[in-house]
């Protein structure tokens, strides 16, 4: 759990992300109440109205949901819902910027796959 | 209950200089302000009139629809916190409690005995005898646990080192959830509190430079990074309030409340956009010399 | 605080508490002082000429004064802070001033009553010849009443200094100083028959008003008057004086 951010999106979205990360990675599970607005700030040093503006749009997708005066759940199947979205937006976060920096490089598609498996491969041992 | 404070015009001088300069602005309960200004801004000097300890020469302070100078109703309800020079007070924190809790409506004297052991200083310790930052956790301890309707905090980190102020920071957050008040925080050390205000004032020159919630006020404002020819091109037609060049590539700072439209303009300029933190924002509007005109 | 609160009652209270408890250690140096003046009674047998009420007024008078210039600078700031009202503060001041004064002639009298009850044991009985206040010496309650109004007048006095220094700076001050110099002169031309002791050619004039004449309700009327002006120009003055964040 990263408390960094960078300066390239707002805060609240990055918020958000920060919890569907924990979410996605299974640190916080179904049913499960999240950390507290006020356990955020002192934990990320960000406004609680800045966590509250992340939390919101987390409620609004149906990732969590709120049990009045106690706090904020992980709603049911929010993984799912999370990893879907993810995987939606994987093309344009990750595999656009990355082809944008190999065509400034040079690189072929081909000089790219190969450089996929070879991370792969790396990554298994 | 909710209170409303309204400060209208308000102009100082003192010693016919001009101290506070035509300064207007509104508070509510639950939110947090950040007063930020360099030395001598007037930052003490306008906490001052909203606390009654002064009477401004022009314009007026009320609270809740009354004038809040001299207003028995109201003087209890607003604390001003700050660097008091202590070197002949020989009584201890407790007598301090006592006296608040008599005067303070709400006074918690059992949560003031539980900062001073979270803080670290002892209450039977003559108050002269403990070290600044002490002192400093002790004036925060009165603030805290006054829980007055307005409670206005200048430089209380003095001297508290970075744990104490870590704890201050934690309390203030849980205080403001648990008892929601106008809470005025003053400083010249913006990176550290940033993220406790949701508000900030910035006050230049004995006037209110900057009047906004915080998020808006930072998203006023951001960097632009690129070749320097092209960044020059781009940002002729912008309010930039710095600039730095590295190498070749350039990165510019604009001020503008009209963002949305100049960052599109800059980023299919081709030019890198970034956000630029309060600090440097406030570094950049009251910077250099005697500051920005 | 409930919403009976009156923040009035509480400062007369603490500042009360606080100076006589000033007041007490004052008082018990002043009693030693008589006291031990007074051992040649043992050897001599001969009772002293000079009561207790007697003995301690000019010394009271001194000390009220100077207790009348230090709560100013010890609590006015610190009270504004815990949110009291300037209006408050004085009127707590004022009210406790008066209290004090009450406090020291009662206290006062209470041992002198004391001695005189324990007499038969001690055989020590100071018999006053000089009075404290020569013109109403006829009578104990007309006496304990001047008294009191002259030592209330004294602690103004030291108020009017510290006002004058805390809110006019030194200029201030030395023009408080001045101007108490007058006021005790005319609280001392009224009641100390010639007795002036701050300036001395107030004496000369005073044949010419000539107090001694006048009856003691005048006198007291006088004083009040005096007070009443003495407490206008402290209002004036704290109504709006700046706070110092020392």
């Amino acid at each position: 759990m990263d408390a960094s951010f960078d300066d390239q999106k707002p805060i609240f979205i990055q918020i958000k992300e920060k919890i569907e990360d924990q979410i996605v990675n299974g640190y916080l599970q179904e049913d499960e109440k999240i950390p507290s607005t006020t356990q955020m700030v002192d934990f990320y040093k960000v406004n609680h109205l800045t966590i509250s503006k992340g939390m919101n749009l987390l409620a609004d997708e149906g990732v969590i949901y709120k049990k009045r005066g106690v706090g904020m759940f992980v709603a049911e199947g929010a993984q799912r819902k999370v990893k879907q979205q993810r995987k939606a937006s994987f093309a344009d976060d990750y595999v656009r910027p990355m082809m944008q920096e190999a065509e400034k490089l040079g690189l072929s598609e081909d000089e790219v796959n190969h450089l996929i498996q070879q991370v792969r491969r790396g990554d298994r041992g | 209950m909710n209170t409303k404070v309204d400060v209208r015009d308000v102009s100082l001088n003192y010693r016919k200089m001009n101290v506070i300069d035509q300064v207007s602005f509104t508070m509510e309960t639950g939110k947090t302000y950040g007063l930020i200004g360099r030395n001598g801004a007037g930052k003490t000097t306008l906490l001052s009139l909203l606390t009654g300890f002064r009477l401004p020469d022009a314009g007026d302070i009320q609270v809740n629809g009354e004038p809040l100078f001299e207003n028995r109703m109201m003087m209890p309800k607003v604390n001003l916190i700050y660097p008091a020079d202590y070197a002949d007070e020989s009584d201890n924190a407790k007598s301090y409690f006592e006296t608040a809790e008599k005067y303070r409506p709400h006074f918690d004297r059992a949560y003031a005995e539980e900062l001073a052991e979270k803080f670290g200083f002892p209450v039977k310790k003559p108050i002269n005898k403990l070290s600044t930052g002490m002192q400093s956790a002790f004036n925060a301890t009165l603030g805290l646990a006054a829980r007055t309707e307005v409670t206005l905090f200048d430089e209380v980190y003095n001297g508290m080192d970075a744990p104490t102020r870590e704890a201050f920071y934690q309390e203030f957050v849980r205080e403001q959830e648990r008892h929601p008040r106008i809470m005025v925080l003053s400083t010249h050390l913006v990176s550290e509190m940033d993220y406790l205000f949701d508000h900030v004032f910035m006050l230049h020159n004995q006037k209110l430079i900057a009047d906004a919630p915080t998020d808006e006020l930072q998203s006023r404002a951001f960097t632009v990074t690129g070749g320097q020819a092209l960044v020059d091109e781009v940002t002729k037609q912008m309010a930039v309030i710095h600039e730095e060049e590295l190498g070749g590539m350039k990165r510019a700072v604009i001020y503008d409340a009209n963002n949305d439209v100049k960052q599109k303009e800059a980023a299919e300029a081709g030019l890198g956009i970034g956000a630029v933190t309060l600090q440097d924002l406030f570094i950049y509007l009251t910077g250099g010399g005697n500051g920005h005109e | 605080m409930s919403d009976g609160f009156s923040a009035v009652k509480s400062i007369t209270s603490d500042l009360f508490k606080i100076q006589m408890k000033w007041t007490l250690s004052f008082f018990s140096v002043v009693l030693v002082v008589f006291l031990l003046l007074d051992a040649s009674w043992f050897f001599t047998r001969q009772a002293p000429d000079v009561t207790l009420a007697a003995f301690i007024f000019e010394p009271s008078k001194i000390y009220m004064l100077v207790i009348g210039i230090v709560p100013w600078f010890a609590y006015f700031t610190y009270f504004i802070s815990h949110g009291v009202t300037r209006k408050d503060y004085f009127a707590g001041t004022a009210i406790s001033a008066a209290l004090l004064a009450v406090g020291l002639m009662g206290l006062t009298f209470a041992v002198s009553g004391l001695i005189h009850m324990i007499e038969p044991i001690t055989g020590y009985a100071p018999i006053g010849t000089e009075q404290s206040l020569a013109l109403i010496s006829s009578h104990p309650a007309a006496q304990l009443t001047g008294t009191m109004i002259v030592l209330f007048l004294y602690y103004l006095a030291g108020w009017i200094v510290a006002i004058g220094f805390y809110r006019f700076h030194i200029s201030g001050g030395f023009a408080s100083i001045a101007i108490v110099i007058i006021l005790l002169s005319i609280t001392d031309a009224i009641w100390a028959q010639g007795n002036v002791i701050v300036i001395d050619w107030f004496r000369h004039i005073q044949p010419l008003i000539d107090t001694a004449a006048l009856p003691f309700t005048v006198l007291v009327g006088l004083s009040l008057i005096l007070a009443g002006a003495a407490l206008t120009a402290l209002w004036l003055s704290t109504r709006r004086t700046p706070v110092k964040m020392g």
